[in-house]
């Protein structure tokens, strides 16, 4: 075969090769997130539990956390059970998808050498769980 | 006849093809990890060269870069980079005997220093190094202002289309 025309079928190869390493990041994430947004609340309810048993007296005289309290288990009563959760949470997970995704594209450019892997690994998915905290926040945070 | 037995380590370092009497070679993976192939001509010696295939060095090239831009999202996807336009040239000749065992390993290029070290019985090495083309370069600049325009012009579309 021509070795131009080899080179740029070898070139379209991996344009389309990444784009869709990048579609699978973006569909893994965006459904991780919807998982995590909806499971979230009755997990954050838990730990609220947790933390009324530790400190009881100091809780429940300091106003802010039982208004942020009361808005989490009314979060959850609305939504009724998980499934529903997942299915309300799909916009919020959308927006995470793309911006793990943005930030998986930017790891890749600057990836000099395949050895470096494992560190690339670990920011993103430090960065990810940044993300997802971040929106959760945004989302749980301002009800209180 | 005459036969040299090639024998190639890092075939395609660089992007380069190795090339006999002006034509490049088909080589076949051995069970040791080289690339082997067997060459047989009527005359008393052979040429080695290298064929280094670079985007920016075609007919179309702008047209095609920016092509290649725009398809794999503002250069995002694209697996190609090239490195500072590197070039590797290497200009040798073989004298045969009735078989000739050859050993090619190309290195990984570097200015100013060899791309390949030829290990046979008789060889004229006439060029052996790495250098910089400034065309590749010129080229690889004249398109940096292109691809800011088609980013730009992208950006105010998605604005004038979401907001």
């Amino acid at each position: 075969m021509n070795i131009k025309l080899k080179s740029n079928l070898t070139r379209i190869g991996v344009i389309s090769s990444n784009l869709s390493i990048a579609c699978y990041i973006y569909t893994i994430t965006a459904l991780l997130s919807a998982l995590l947004i909806a499971i979230l609340p009755i997990f954050l309810f838990f730990i609220w539990v947790i933390v009324i048993v530790f400190t009881l007296g100091l809780i429940f005289l300091n106003p802010d956390f039982i208004s942020f309290s009361d808005s989490i288990l009314s979060g959850v009563e609305q939504q009724g059970n998980i499934v529903t959760a997942l299915y309300n949470s799909i916009p919020e997970a959308l927006v995470i998808g793309v911006i793990l995704t943005v930030l998986s594209i930017i790891l890749f450019c600057f990836e000099p050498t395949g050895r470096k892997r494992p560190a690339r690994l670990a920011v993103t998915i430090t960065l990810s769980v940044f993300a997802i905290l971040i929106l959760l926040i945004l989302k749980y945070g301002g009800q209180s | 006849m005459n036969t040299l037995n090639l024998q190639v380590v890092n075939p395609y370092q660089n992007n380069a093809f190795i090339m006999l009497d002006g034509e490049i070679v088909k080589l076949k993976k051995s069970k040791r990890g080289r690339y082997e192939y067997s060459y047989q001509t009527k005359k008393s010696s052979v040429s080695v060269t290298l064929y280094q295939y670079s985007p920016l060095l075609t007919t179309f090239w702008f047209f095609t870069e920016l092509f290649y831009f725009i398809i794999s999202v503002f250069g995002v996807f694209d697996g190609y980079r090239s490195k500072k336009g590197l070039t590797v040239s290497l200009n040798a000749e073989i004298q045969l005997e009735e078989n000739t065992d050859c050993l090619i390993r190309l290195l990984n290029a570097k200015v100013d220093s060899p791309c390949a070290v030829i290990e046979t019985a008789n060889v004229n090495v006439i060029e052996n190094t790495c250098f910089i083309n400034e065309k590749i370069n010129k080229r690889r600049k004249a398109l940096i202002l292109p691809k800011l325009i088609i980013i730009a012009i992208s950006v105010a579309l998605l604005f004038s289309i979401l907001f």
